[in-house]
């Protein structure tokens, strides 16, 4: 190593500034000599965010040096400083202890020493004990200054411990209040004394009542330039006016982080290094200093405080990176408008800065820190997220406001099809086979058993991540992975990548009945009907175990080389659409609309009945070539199914066997209580009307 | 060729004469213990990344020196939290870090030290009066506590305990005047380790330090390690050979001791080929995994 005479770095990176450094805090260091300099003798309650200078100023308040510089008597006022956390244990009892042996130990007021030690010496020690000493004091004019830093540790508020806090507060009180008044107390709290003590059953007064509040605001620019030249005075090095604008973009207001940036950026400039060409350097190693700290600001914000974070740093982002996205725009500002009052809060703690009309997190290193934790979080911290959105937001603005969470994450790749997985859970990806709104088709491979599956990894909406939709989801995958039938794709697995579901099901070479309606429409009568049967067999057998396929459309149904047919996504639509009752309300539907029945178009409860409806709709399309209810648009193809009857088959291809017509109508009934009620009722007609037919 | 003592240092923390590196980490420390605030610092890296052999350093009457720190002013131990006793309890660590200083302290402070060792219990209040005595002998106490995790307990059985301890070390080292720094020394950063222990709304125990990461080495850093400890030896490694320990090691400070101590004994046993290469890189391979470093 190089010789001695090291230059240190001076900044002050944890615990808190002595008082040789304090910087700025006039008002507050005013308010606190005015408060115990009074005739009242007022006590005063200082609260701020973790690391805002609580400590420091509480320690600066009762450094001797100052205390002449107030011109206030060490012999009259007898300032005490306590970390409440040293207390183990906390009793009353060990408070009056601790704070009797400080007494003594630093002969405070030359108070007579046998007096507290015959007290020390109790098994026990109560206000009443420390009364005797209040009255010592206040016999000879004196005034005890308590500086009890760290307050909330005595603030015990569950069930257990509540009674002792309320008689050990309502003590306080008491001496505080007693006449000569000779004791004040500055305490320190991260959270508001008012909301501590909320929980707290007082029978007179509340403790509370008792202060003059001050929160702790962050530095104005003047005190951190002040921060920065105090720093650096005496290391020969000065920091440009660009340096301390670079300090003030990184860390905002906030003292601790104003100290962390300045004492990074010295470590560049003693290594003789320029901010400007390294000011990115700069910023990793900051951004990898605060981390913790920003963890600890986010913590002690309420949740509606980290609601409106969120959001800011979401629009953000969705200004500077996609700003085709104007529409969110709208959502974001009613959200600002409702949270005013929080949003001047923010302001105030300096976690959000005002230029113009323009809002945002500040630092813009807290804003990163915000969308990397939406970025980086796992399932359960994401859903956490989400519910907060929905928690204090209407759902349409909190589902805008999700779906930007979603556009950040990962969790987009599949609602926008970015995916070149290589692979999802244990499933190597061979091939990508289809993609269509509900998700994403791969041909993979199970290593396990090397064997060859599809992979349906599922596009859904936010409803579907909720604990219920979990449950729900686990529940779909289980009935459809029970079902076991010769013209059904088995399900082997299932499971969730990314907070995504997957099925994983048997691997089917063989087109789809939608690929060969739409190159060979209308197929022969037998074909067309041995399809309908083996479609219908597959429900029938999932209806008898209580599985809804509730999409029964022609590009559900896989037609292999030997003629078999088999129905595949079984209960898939139930997922997609959360629920029943759910996507009725948000008038979303999940199925295929040309293939849907009348109750499911109006979101009414469904049954097995249902698909029958559209194996209905499925067999008039291969007879005919087109579906029972056309139209060019959604609403003229809701209307159609809704009111009107299908065009007769004998229209559109008039040799057919005329039993077929009764047959098609009584599927496609409008009344589920008129259709048939089994697949099988249907399959028998079918066939009855096949062997008259030869 | 004669037969070398290998330089390298393979086993147990590397002696502060032998310490390379690390400048900033080491500068980061001392300015937080020495400057304006005289706070305390959370050293924190993976196995085997050099926080012992960086702790020594620190504790090194030599070093602390050069940061103006001499017995005069201060007092600095380290204690490998692993020797508390245990079941752990806060007197019995007091007690061990007490007798830690005893030696260092004049007659009257050692018996006063004495006594309270001799105390059933050992809390805050009696560490203060060590703390003020020393203060006003013009010294403060600079506390290097190695394998820190071992007094975390985290378990539900344990975390009050543990919370109270810490909150009370927290109180201590913020305490004016400043008279008690500590450095401690976790495979895991603090704050991760300190997760889960509810504070009960007070200030966290990792709030009053400021954190170093110990990373991997940098180039520059593997050539000085290598520079240092190959001088006076006779041996040299060549640009090749450098790479070769740089490419094996990635930088971790054990792997490059153990690469540079295989490449030392292969080179002192002859000329290299790229046989011999292979078979160091295999043996490298072997010693590291004995280690349980993977890599």
């Amino acid at each position: 190593m190089t010789p001695a005479n090291r230059l240190g770095n001076p900044f002050i990176c944890g615990g808190p500034v002595p008082p040789s450094h304090f910087i700025g805090r006039e008002r507050e260091v005013q308010i606190v000599f005015d408060q115990i300099t009074s005739h009242a003798l007022g006590s005063v309650a200082i609260c701020g965010d973790r690391r805002i200078g609580k400590t420091s100023l509480l320690q600066y308040v009762s450094h001797p040096e100052i205390l002449q510089e107030w011109d206030l008597s060490q012999d009259k006022y007898l300032f005490l400083f306590l970390d409440s956390q040293s207390i183990s244990e906390f009793t009353p009892s060990r408070f009056w202890q601790r704070l009797l042996t400080l007494l003594l130990r630093e002969k405070k007021g030359n108070l007579p020493p046998e007096m507290i030690e015959s007290i020390l010496a109790r098994e026990e020690i109560g206000h009443a004990d420390f009364e005797i000493v209040l009255d010592e004091i206040g016999r000879r004019d004196q005034v005890l200054i308590l500086l009890l830093d760290e307050f909330e540790w005595v603030i015990r508020t569950d069930e257990d411990n509540e009674p002792m806090t309320r008689d050990f507060l309502s003590a306080l009180r008491a001496l505080m209040n007693r006449t000569p008044k000779a004791l004040a107390l500055v305490i320190a709290t991260c959270r508001d004394l008012h909301e501590l003590c909320r929980p707290i059953k007082f029978i007179g007064s509340p403790f509370h009542n008792e202060f003059t509040f001050r929160r702790l605001r962050p530095f104005t620019r003047t005190e951190i330039d002040q921060l920065l030249d105090n720093a650096l005075d005496g290391t020969g090095i000065e920091f440009t006016p660009e340096e301390r604008d670079y300090i003030c973009s990184l860390a905002g207001p906030h003292p601790l982080l104003v100290q962390l940036a300045g004492s990074t950026l010295l470590e560049f400039r003693m290594q003789g290094l320029e901010t400007a060409p390294n000011a990115e350097l700069i910023r990793t190693e900051f951004e990898e200093l605060v981390r913790y700290h920003l963890s600890q600001i986010w913590e002690n914000c309420s949740r509606e405080e980290q609601m409106l974070l969120t959001v800011l740093a979401l629009k953000r982002w969705a200004e500077d990176k996609e700003s085709q996205r104007t529409h969110d725009g709208p959502a974001f500002e009613r959200i600002f408008n409702r949270y005013e009052r929080t949003l001047r809060d923010l302001l105030l703690r300096g976690l959000i800065s005002q230029m113009k009309k323009t809002i945002a997190v500040c630092p813009a290193t807290f804003e990163s820190w915000v969308l990397r934790e939406i970025r980086s979080a796992n399932e359960e911290e994401f859903a956490k997220r989400e519910t907060l959105m929905f928690d204090l937001l209407p759902s349409d603005e909190a589902e805008q406001v999700t779906a930007v969470m979603r556009r950040i994450s990962d969790r987009e790749d599949v609602r926008l099809g970015r995916t070149d997985w290589k692979r999802i859970g244990r499933y190597q990806i061979i091939e990508e086979l289809s993609r269509g709104s509900m998700g994403i088709i791969y041909k993979a491979r199970d290593p396990n058993i090397a064997r060859v599956v599809t992979l349906k990894i599922m596009r859904l909406d936010w409803e579907t991540r909720s604990k219920k939709s979990k449950k729900r989801f686990r529940h779909e995958a289980m009935s459809a992975g029970q079902l076991a039938h010769p013209n059904i794709v088995a399900v082997y697995d299932a499971d969730e990548y990314r907070g995504e579901p997957f099925f994983v099901m048997e691997y089917l070479e063989g087109p789809t009945l939608a690929k060969v309606l739409e190159a060979l429409a209308p197929l022969p009568l037998e074909r067309a009907v041995d399809i309908a049967l083996q479609i219908g067999d597959a429900l029938d057998y999932a209806h008898q175990r209580g599985v809804i396929h509730r999409d029964v459309n022609p590009s559900n149904i896989i037609l292999l080389e030997n003629g078999q047919v088999k129905v595949t996504d079984f209960g898939l639509a139930k997922l997609a659409s959360a629920s029943s009752s759910d996507a009725s309300q948000s008038g979303v539907f999940h199925g295929t609309l040309d293939y849907a029945s009348p109750e499911q178009i109006l979101g009414l409860e469904i049954d097995g009945r249902s698909d029958i409806f559209s194996l209905g709709v499925i067999l008039y399309e291969m007879l005919t070539g087109q579906t029972p209810f056309p139209g060019k648009h959604i609403t003229s193809v809701i209307q159609c199914l809704l009111s009107e009857d299908p065009l007769p088959l004998t229209a559109l291809r008039p040799h057919l066997p005329p039993e077929l017509k009764d047959i098609l109508c009584k599927a496609l009934a409008k009344d589920a209580d008129q259709r048939y009620q089994t697949c099988a009722e249907l399959g028998r007609d079918l066939r009855k009307m096949m062997v008259n037919a030869r | 060729m004669a037969v070398e003592i290998n330089p390298f240092w393979i086993d147990g923390p590397v002696p502060p004469s032998c310490f390379i590196g690390r400048r900033r980490e080491v500068r980061k420390t001392f300015s937080q213990l020495t400057g304006p605030g005289q706070g305390s610092v959370a050293i924190s890296g993976s196995r085997c990344t050099g926080k012992t052999s960086l702790l020594h350093y620190i504790a090194a009457p030599e070093t602390a020196a050069e940061w103006d720190l001499t017995g005069d002013n201060a007092l600095i131990s380290l204690l490998d939290c692993q020797l508390v006793d245990h079941p752990f309890n806060v007197t019995a660590f007091w007690q061990q870090v007490l007798t830690l200083f005893q030696p260092h302290l004049q007659d009257s402070m050692g018996e006063k030290l004495q006594t309270l060792c001799q105390q059933e219990q050992i809390g805050n209040a009696d560490f203060e009066v060590i703390l003020d005595a020393l203060h006003q002998g013009g010294r403060r106490l600079i506390l290097l506590l190695d394998n820190f995790e071992q007094l975390v307990r985290t378990q539900v059985a344990n975390e009050t305990a543990t919370r109270d301890f810490l909150s009370q070390l927290r109180a201590l080292i913020n305490r004016r005047p400043r008279t008690l720094s500590l450095v401690v020394a976790t495979g895991e950063p603090l704050e991760e380790l300190c997760q889960t222990i509810d504070f009960g709304g007070a200030s966290p125990f990792p709030n009053s330090f400021m954190s170093v990461r110990l990373k991997e080495f940098s180039d520059q850093e593997v050539n000085e390690l290598i520079e240092h400890t190959l001088s006076g030896t006779g041996v040299a490694f060549d640009e090749h050979d450098r790479s070769h320990v740089s490419r094996l090691s990635r930088g971790h400070p054990l792997l490059v001791q153990l690469a540079g101590h295989l490449l030392f004994e292969a080179r002192a046993a002859g000329p290299l080929t790229t046989e011999s290469y292979q078979a160091m890189e295999a043996r490298f391979r072997e010693e590291a995994k004995i280690r349980g470093l993977s890599f």
